[in-house]
């Protein structure tokens, strides 16, 4: 059986390359498509192989998700808030910086999580307890405490307009019929496109690339980052209707401004990480899928035993640590080949690349989507608030799902 | 932090998995067990068998299934399912006594060749 999982982590490193680097293409999307034809696999390998597979595949794409957001402005939905500090970091020649960054949070996150894991099984339906009727309280809260941080009146108030139009926009893709993957047109419309569209008129140019082999950031700094990276992640890997996005606003509300830009990169990809292992804890201790690669998981193997959780957990270490060297050798090769292209016209490319995946992945309607979603996510940067009250699309029917 | 830290952590850590995988592997493989054998040995183990269908009923969310091994033996799967009569399948689950007779619960069922 040893050879089987080791060829389904390398097989699940390598499609997670993909969807990693391509923006648009979700785990999601693959897991589909695993799940239709998983009866015909299923004649020559075991489920448990094959969700080994759809963990190594999910585990990668979160550590080079990162890669698209900062060099291409393009995220992925459990990425937006990396766009805006990454691109800053690409503007000042330290893209792969940016990239490192995210891949020491997604790392030591993922290596803290595991160890967790094992400890906290047995306590899960309890905390799952506890927690649950309060959850919608808690992310009022940090809406609240997000609004809060702006300075001034003037500029709190405009924070609760944009929070509020996005929360709207949210409700409104979100139940949208007929719509798949509403998130990808919205997201990609209020913090890809809109960005890349604003630094068409500041004459950018993209400047060579640093490849250093240090980061500068403070060990207290890069501790806060991961404990909260670990507690944000858990929380949206444990409750429904939470991502990785949210959790990164509940991380950046808990560590506070004074984390800095370096440490904000650690905590966003740790948080996407450990929203996705932590869900392998949840689906065997609540029997709940919190995620679609879970779901997939979930529809293979029903139940899992404990020595199978155990499974998932080593391939996901095995699959983490491959992802880890793959996505800074990765990051290196983007960051060489990005200066040596004209940014004007990898803008256009990276937009016209988004706009053809929207329309081709979620028709008409989702091109609409996109459309109204680029003209909400220019408002905070042209009104000078903070482009994270965005993230309303996200809170605001979260919030309504836990406390309606 | 330097990128070495982090390159020669990943190796350590895929080692160390890589290690533990292979002895976890080793001893997942379920044994395979006729239901004579199930009623001699532990019956909250995890155990393994493959047979052919010889009855399938649906009742909504419950799914029993007569497997030929080569002695019979009745499945009751709590999903709603869809097999054949004939189809050749590997069961993963737990034996349970229900009315002084032995029955396997099933977790996991794969159609085989």
């Amino acid at each position: 059986m040893i050879i089987e999982i080791v060829a389904a982590i390398i097989l699940g490193c390598f499609f997670g390359i993909i969807t990693g680097l391509i923006p648009g293409i979700h785990v999601n999307l693959v897991s589909i498509l695993l799940i239709s034809v998983s009866p015909a696999l299923l004649v020559y390998t075991s489920p448990i192989v094959l969700a080994v597979f759809i963990i190594s595949l999910a585990l990668t794409h979160t550590f080079l998700d990162s890669i698209p957001s900062i060099f291409l402005g393009a995220p992925d939905p459990d990425m937006v808030l990396s766009v805006l500090p990454g691109h800053k970091m690409l503007l000042e020649g330290k893209g792969y910086e940016a990239v490192k960054l995210t891949v020491i949070g997604s790392f030591f996150c993922l290596l803290v999580t595991l160890m967790l894991i094992p400890i906290l099984v047995p306590f899960l339906p309890l905390i799952y307890s506890s927690i649950q009727p309060y959850m919608g309280y808690i992310l009022l809260a940090v809406v609240i405490a997000m609004i809060l941080m702006e300075k001034g009146v003037k500029k709190k108030f405009i924070g609760m307009y944009i929070f509020f139009q996005a929360g709207m926009l949210g409700l409104l893709v979100i139940n949208m019929p007929n719509l798949k993957q509403p998130l990808f047109p919205m997201l990609s419309g209020l913090f890809g496109i809109s960005t890349l569209l604003l630094s068409l008129g500041e004459k950018v140019i993209i400047p060579k690339q640093e490849i250093t082999s240090t980061v500068k950031v403070g060990k207290v700094k890069t501790l806060k980052a991961i404990i909260a990276g670990v507690f944000s992640g858990s929380l949206t890997g444990l409750f429904p209707g939470l991502g990785a996005a949210q959790a990164s606003i509940i991380g950046m509300v808990l560590v506070g401004r004074s984390i800095g830009m370096h440490a904000f990169l650690i905590l966003v990809g740790g948080i996407n990480t450990v929203n996705f292992a932590f869900s392998m804890a949840t689906f065997y201790a609540l029997e709940k899928a919190r995620n679609g690669a879970i779901v997939a998981v979930m529809d293979m193997t029903s139940k899992i035993s404990y020595p199978e959780l155990m499974i998932f957990i080593l391939s996901a270490l095995v699959a983490g640590c491959v992802a880890a060297f793959l996505a800074l050798s990765i990051g290196k090769v983007f960051s060489k080949l990005i200066s040596k292209v004209n940014y004007r016209f990898l803008v256009f490319g990276v937009i016209s690349l988004i706009s053809v995946l929207v329309f081709l992945l979620t028709g008409v309607m989702g091109f609409l989507v996109l459309i109204v979603s680029i003209f909400i996510g220019m408002m905070p940067a042209l009104l000078n608030v903070k482009r994270s009250h965005n993230m309303g699309c996200l809170l605001l029917p979260v919030i309504l799902y836990f406390l309606v | 932090m330097n990128e070495k830290i982090i390159l020669l952590t990943a190796f350590v850590g895929a080692l160390f998995g890589l290690l533990a995988l292979f002895f976890l592997s080793e001893n997942l493989d379920y044994s395979e067990k006729t239901i004579e054998k199930i009623n001699e040995e532990r019956i909250e183990d995890m155990i393994k068998v493959e047979g052919q269908i010889v009855d399938f009923r649906n009742s909504g969310n419950v799914t029993f299934i007569s497997l030929v091994h080569p002695s019979y033996m009745d499945v009751v799967v709590f999903d709603d399912i869809a097999l054949r009569n004939g189809d050749n399948v590997e069961i993963i689950g737990k034996g349970e006594e229900y009315n002084n007779k032995m029955e396997i619960i099933a977790h996991r069922i794969r159609v085989i060749d």
